[in-house]
């Protein structure tokens, strides 16, 4: 069965925060939420898990510690500098690269978790979207059954949504 | 009574959005002496590399001079921006909005100037991609054991993630300038944000990616200029070869940092009218940062002088000894005055709220901080361990003269360019700001004006 796009839109981020966690909590549709600002409130209401974002920064770290260790330590084997008795891999240069390429690796990689996960970047809006999301309104979009329209429409208009519109 | 979330927000992005508007005549006035500065700059490094690096002042054993001077001092600058941006979004404090995108803008752009110098200084200049890790046609790498490659693997990582944490904070901002943005402008502006929406979804790792940007600043910033310190701490000179130059280094970088900051953003605040997003607590704050890092200079300065004595090393000794008395005294008495002793008037809160008393003493510490990087690298290297090589007084020319004024007018146009382009306070966060306010009932500024 075809499903039903409800949008509200609200004046501040604690009617959406309203709407967003009471459509979750009677179960009626898949809630998305758009604000000009992080709302704290919003999220808390539709995000209860850590963003894996952390996983991509880890894992970048980790491959630029590899690279920034085990370059500089081939380079040194493949044309060994043997200078005064010392080490043939000295471990300073190690940590210094290692940490640095650790550093932006960790640093790409969370970005690259940010514009994988957050659909970026994207050439078309959203559907129902509109610009004053990112200026002054905040708004709740919920796709649900055409059987529990009439339930989602009463529950965004009990929180404080306005110019609700609908799309089949 | 609070106005409603959506009328403040509005009015704080009319106020933000309006410093894009045009610019009049003062503008372009200013650029065109920048860039008219800027061109002799480039004019003179066009010179240098006609004639070779003999038109600089270098003569035995000063081979290290105003480059890396500047060097050093701009990578300096970039030092408090992502790191006092970073450091206050770790700890949330409010005050942070009005301060941070000027900085960050300010890092970016420091360390873009500073990266040129070892660039000029080079005898080939258009040989310095030979810094870059690759396998060349000799099967041979770079030697990663220099700290000249750890200089270009830490500045230009510092670079990338600089760019990265100013560029992510722009993004909700490119999204509503793309609606709002003045004339063609607003195409550009929905390039860059990337197609942002502000759903919940992009907010939620949005907030987290930054978080971990931040976080991967702060021990980047330390680090960056610690290997920079090493640049010298690793080479047996005396006045080099010391176990205190990485935190001296990051601390005279964070003073150098703050000094900047508070020289732009005092006449970005009066000439854009944006007396309610950087209050006097704003810049009361800076002083006492100043303040501080002054007093650690200090600290760092006297220690220098009594590990040169205690140590009983004879060349530390006379080194330090020569920095006091010698040839270079002069500018070790102005760079104290300026760093140490002219800050301590920021004791006083009348002056460290008094901004043109706060501006003078920034242009101060900047001054003293150039002078503190002269001082290390040409002091140094002028007496080193063979009194026979000890030579004349090392004196600029006018191609080091040109270069470094070009370096300065290189960092302020490209800061008029951004503040006339970007928002120089993110709207984002001040809305966030906003909302909490008027949760809590309270007024819709960010920091309230508590001087």
């Amino acid at each position: 069965m075809s499903q039903v796009r409800i949008l509200a839109v609200f004046d501040d981020g604690a009617g959406a925060a309203r709407a967003a966690s009471s459509v979750r909590t009677q179960d009626l549709g898949e809630v998305q939420a758009y604000s000009p600002t992080p709302d704290h409130a919003i999220l808390g209401a539709l995000h209860h898990d850590v963003s894996p974002i952390r996983l991509f920064t880890l894992l970048g770290a980790g491959l630029g510690c590899f690279l920034g260790v085990a370059l500089p330590a081939y380079t040194m084997l493949d044309w060994p500098l043997i200078t005064g008795g010392k080490p043939t891999i000295s471990i300073p240069p190690l940590v210094v690269i290692g940490f640095a390429v650790a550093m932006l690796l960790g640093a790409l990689g969370g970005v690259t978790g940010f514009l994988s996960l957050s659909r970026l970047p994207a050439l078309s809006r959203p559907v129902l979207y509109d610009h004053r999301f990112s200026e002054d309104r905040f708004g709740v979009v919920v796709t649900c059954d055409p059987a529990q329209a009439d339930s989602v429409r009463a529950c965004l208009e009990q929180a404080g949504g306005e110019e609700l519109k609908e799309q089949k | 009574m609070t106005a409603r979330p959506g009328t403040e927000f509005r009015r704080l992005s009319d106020d933000i959005v309006r410093t894009l508007d045009p610019p009049g005549a003062v503008y372009y006035g200013t650029i065109a002496v920048l860039l008219a500065i800027l061109g002799f700059g480039v004019y003179a490094f066009y010179y240098q590399v006609q004639n070779g690096l003999g038109v600089a002042g270098y003569q035995h054993p000063v081979q290290w001079g105003v480059y890396i001077t500047n060097f050093v001092f701009w990578i300096g600058i970039t030092h408090s921006g992502t790191l006092i941006s970073a450091v206050l979004f770790l700890f949330r404090a409010p005050w942070r909005t009005g301060v941070a995108r000027a900085s960050e803008a300010m890092t970016v752009f420091a360390i873009m100037i500073g990266a040129l110098f070892p660039i000029i200084h080079l005898g080939r200049p258009y040989f310095f991609y030979w810094l870059m890790p690759y396998i060349n046609e000799r099967q041979l790498y770079v030697n990663f054991r220099s700290p000249l490659i750890w200089d270009f693997v830490a500045i230009m990582t510092y670079l990338t993630v600089s760019v990265t944490f100013l560029y992510v904070g722009l993004i909700p901002d490119m999204a509503e300038l793309q609606h709002r943005g003045p004339g063609w402008r607003r195409r550009v502006y929905r390039i860059l944000s990337l197609g942002w929406v502000g759903s919940d979804r992009q907010w939620y790792h949005y907030m987290s990616l930054y978080g971990f940007l931040a976080a991967i600043a702060i021990p980047l910033a330390v680090s960056v200029h610690s290997i920079v310190s090493w640049d010298f701490a690793t080479a047996i000179t005396p006045g080099w070869h010391s176990t205190i130059f990485a935190p001296y280094f990051v601390s005279g970088a964070i003073f150098s940092g703050v000094a900047m900051m508070i020289m732009l953003l005092i006449p970005l605040r009066t000439v854009f009218g944006l007396d309610a997003y950087m209050t006097r607590l704003h810049f009361e704050n800076l002083g006492k940062l100043l303040l501080t890092m002054s007093l650690i200079m200090g600290y760092a300065y006297g220690m220098e002088f009594f590990i040169a004595w205690y140590s009983g090393n004879i060349f530390e000794r006379d080194t330090f000894l020569d920095r006091a008395t010698g040839q270079y005294a002069p500018f070790t008495m102005v760079m104290f005055a300026c760093n140490v002793v002219i800050p301590l008037l920021l004791f006083s809160k009348r002056i460290r709220t008094h901004l043109g008393a706060l501006m003078a003493i920034a242009i101060a510490a900047l001054i003293g901080m150039w002078i503190e990087r002269y001082v290390i690298v040409v002091s140094s290297l002028s007496r080193g361990f063979d009194p026979a090589a000890w030579g004349e007084l090392y004196q600029p020319t006018w191609v080091e003269v040109a270069l470094t004024a070009g370096s300065f007018a290189g960092f302020f146009l490209l800061f008029l360019v951004f503040v006339k382009v970007f928002p120089c306070i993110s709207i984002s966060e001040l809305k966030e700001g906003a909302a909490a306010h008027s949760e809590a009932d309270a007024s819709p500024t960010v920091v309230p004006e508590t001087v």
